[in-house]
């Protein structure tokens, strides 16, 4: 009971010390600044690529109904609508749009001929960009794919008229009875993750702002422990904790880690709680708990390193970009594994739907903690 | 203006003997800056030159029109150079994401094609082991709909033919009709690309991607960079500037002296890494595409025309740490700015991305305005509205750092 209580007084006068400090309350504000400022932003009109949609003929009914097909189906794109073919190639040339897709005029009957001739060379439609790249190239295949429900019926049409019943009269309605009768509907693919008992709701629903929410949050827990090390240094420089014995130097190194990343990871978890990519707070306790203890681990090997205060605040540059690039916060890359291994938000960012990260922690914590307890012994000697 | 010449002279031999390690320094961040740009070119890149995306592929695929399937996949389809297919097994295919060696992989139920050819659609599990989902799995949610969709208007066609075929009492025809058509799909969705006529127009006097990823890369360099202003700096008490006041170097005389020696501690690093990477994108052949045809080093030309983005980041890093006497406090300050800052005016994600209204505030930012500025030097188009606004700033941070050194003496 003793302990506990004094373990709790300890607690308390750390919390004091760090909450003094406005810089360190600045960035636990800046948790649900952050999260609020990116699900305001994630819920207007906004998209990767902005593509401009024209028709030759506003009075086509095929095109202007695939206009409407692509402008009601909210996904990554944002589409504007254009009034001509002139400003359509004015407007991605002056870099508003990226690409302009221009449907040209007869479009029924230029499909029919388009499936009819065996991919005849009239093209159907016209695009234009400045340059083309990868998610250019993926934004054509939504193009395929909001048009091919009418190449498919008219493919379909054509095979019927002109090679099965080549002569003999068919109507229309026939045609499209037959077409509709089966009606396949649904998604070819489901998403999974690693763990089969995971659930892919936050996958299917994500948005792209959105997405490196949880990443960006992690690296302010990493940052927060970084802060609480550099202000043990400036302490220890200071003469502060001289009075403290050599021995209990190092419990205190770790209440001061961990008590500053208790209070970013409490916010950070209510900041998740709010963003709307929360799991369960079993896991979500785990992770944040396994990751605080890496990162004190992680913070503890950096101050032996660098051992001055400035050695330290020149290192954060580089340590942060380093882990925005080799974590998956925005993007995951492939390669690096030996350096990814070595970073606390990677395993923290993996072990959210891969259990085998989590055990990655527990092996983690482990060897820092043991490298620790042996520099320090090699270094009292 | 003697005071001033001496004070700024000190100021120099001071930041000059740091300028050693502020170097090494700077090329480990510009070492992890080259990482980032080279994976974003890299992820921009089309046709063969760029990294493919690895998927495995994982449970029964003996079917004979599913291997003609992936065939057609791995070596007739457009999508061949953005993405590898590798059959394995499911433990092959978890070690694999495990390592980072595969994006994701997919699995094929058993019985899969027999489901197609009978309209039950089994589904296809897509397995990824992205740590926080990402961009990719966005992407790949919108590919999903535009395959399934491919697949299930394809099937409603051929039952409907089928359907029709047997209405019609032709049923001596329908292995036949259905093999035709079969392949007729295949054939026009492999040939997809002749649905539509492609014109490149050109960047002309636009940016390329790649231009707006070299200077986006460039303006988090510089912002990330004031971290090493921190030591060099802060002062945890105002006692030399009192003093100096006192002998009649005023607060702005100091201020200006320190931001002067500061901006040429910055340049001087700048420079270096400048050379440095020009020597390496002449050895290695890298170009974007607003460098082609131009001779002579256009990194250093194009770092020479940023200077004054550079001066007022100085500024505005000065500032920073003239508000606070900590230097942890300065350091967690100076990168919360950097990475708000620099998200903002559209260093992570595009601008283009965000909706209008953070557009509209990235343009009245000084990292907004920074960045289109050096677009347009990048693109040798003159932007001197752009150049007056970081001048503007430029005096407002300094303006600002005086003001707060007047205070900080005022105080004694």
């Amino acid at each position: 009971m003793g302990r506990m209580r004094r373990l709790l007084v300890w607690y308390y006068l750390l919390s004091k010390r760090l909450m003094k400090k406005y810089s360190f309350f600045l960035l636990l504000c800046a948790v649900p600044i952050l999260v609020l400022a990116m699900k305001t932003v994630s819920r207007q009109e906004s998209g990767m690529l902005t593509i401009l949609l024209c028709q030759e003929d506003k009075e086509d009914k095929l095109s202007s109904k695939i206009v409407s097909d692509l402008v009601e189906n909210r996904g990554v794109l944002r589409y504007i609508l254009g009034s001509s073919i002139e400003e359509a190639y004015e407007i991605v040339r002056e870099g508003k749009a990226d690409a302009a897709w221009i449907f040209k005029e007869q479009m029924q009957d230029r499909l029919d001929t388009y499936t009819a001739d065996n991919l005849s060379e009239e093209p159907l439609i016209s695009i234009v960009e400045r340059e083309d790249n990868v998610p250019l190239q993926l934004s054509r295949e939504k193009l395929y794919g909001a048009l091919y429900s009418y190449i498919s019926y008219s493919l379909y049409q054509n095979f019927i008229r002109n090679d099965l019943m080549k002569g003999i009269e068919i109507t229309e309605e026939e045609l499209e009875r037959d077409y509709r009768a089966t009606d396949v509907e649904g998604s070819l693919f489901r998403f999974a993750f690693v763990n089969p008992t995971e659930s892919t709701e936050e996958a299917e629903e994500l948005n792209y702002l959105t997405a490196p929410l949880r990443g960006m949050l992690a690296l302010i827990v990493i940052l927060c422990g970084i802060a609480s090390t550099m202000y043990y240094l400036q302490d220890e420089e200071m003469g502060i904790i001289s009075w403290l014995p050599a021995a209990k130097r190092q419990l205190f190194i770790y209440g001061y880690q961990v008590t500053a990343m208790l209070y970013a990871g409490t916010a950070v978890l209510l900041a998740l709680y709010f963003s709307g990519i929360f799991m369960t707070w079993k896991k979500e306790l785990l992770l944040m708990g396994g990751y605080i203890l890496m990162s004190a681990g992680f913070c503890n090997l950096l101050r032996r390193l660098c051992r001055t205060l400035k050695r330290m605040g020149a290192c954060i540059p580089f340590l942060m970009m380093g882990m925005f690039v080799l974590c998956p916060v925005f993007f995951a890359i492939r390669g690096f594994r030996l350096i990814q291994y070595l970073l606390p938000p990677f395993y923290y960012l993996s072990g959210v739907h891969n259990a085998a990260f989590f055990y990655g922690m527990i092996f983690y914590c482990a060897a820092a903690y043991f490298i620790d307890v042996l520099l320090c012994k090699i270094m009292d000697r | 203006m003697e005071n001033f010449l001496i004070y700024l002279w000190i100021q120099l031999k001071r930041m000059g003997k740091t300028f050693p390690s502020i170097l090494l320094m700077t090329l480990l961040l510009t070492g992890s800056m080259v990482l980032l740009a080279h994976l974003l070119l890299e992820t921009d890149a089309s046709g063969e030159e760029k990294q493919k995306v690895e998927i495995g592929l994982v449970g029964d695929l003996s079917d004979s029109y599913l291997g003609f399937g992936i065939y057609a996949i791995k070596n007739m389809d457009s999508s061949r150079f953005a993405v590898e297919f590798q059959p394995m097994t499911e433990k092959e295919a978890i070690a694999g994401l495990n390592a980072g060696e595969l994006s994701a992989y997919v699995s094929i139920p058993d019985g899969f094609m027999d489901s197609i050819a009978w309209g039950e659609n089994k589904q296809i599990t897509y397995v990824t082991s992205s740590g926080s989902v990402g961009l990719g799995t966005i992407i790949m949610n919108e590919l999903a709909e535009t395959i399934s969709s491919l697949l299930t208007e394809s099937q409603n066609a051929i039952y409907g033919m089928r359907k029709f075929v047997k209405e019609n009492n032709m049923q001596d025809r329908l292995g036949k009709a259905t093999d035709d058509m079969n392949l007729r799909y295949i054939n026009f969705i492999l040939n997809r690309a002749s649905l539509y006529e492609l014109k490149i127009i050109g960047v002309s006097n636009q940016l390329s991607m790649m231009g707006y990823y070299v200077c986006s890369i460039i303006l988090f360099f510089l912002l990330l960079w004031g971290i090493n202003g921190a030591s060099l700096l802060i002062r945890k008490d105002a006692a030399l500037p009192r003093l100096l006041a006192a002998r009649g170097q005023g607060a702005a005389c100091q201020v200006f002296g320190e931001y002067l020696a500061y901006l040429a501690l910055m340049l001087a690093s700048l420079f270096c890494i400048a050379v440095i990477l020009e020597i390496g994108m002449k050895m290695t052949g890298f170009q974007i595409p607003e460098w082609k045809g131009k001779e002579g080093a256009v990194l250093l030309y194009f770092i020479i025309r940023i200077v004054p983005v550079a001066a007022m980041l100085s500024a505005f890093q000065l500032w920073l740490y003239e508000t606070v006497s900590g230097m942890v406090s300065g350091i967690l300050l100076q990168f919360l700015c950097s990475v708000c800052l620099g998200y903002l005016s559209g260093c992570f994600y595009p601008l283009y991305f965000f909706p209008e209204s953070i557009e509209k505030l990235a343009g009245v930012l000084p990292t907004g305005v920074a960045l289109k500025y050096m677009d347009s030097c990048l693109i040798s188009q003159t932007a001197l509205g752009k150049l007056a606004v970081i001048l503007l700033y430029l005096t407002f941070f300094l303006l600002l750092a005086v003001l707060v050194r007047k205070r900080k003496i005022g105080k004694g």
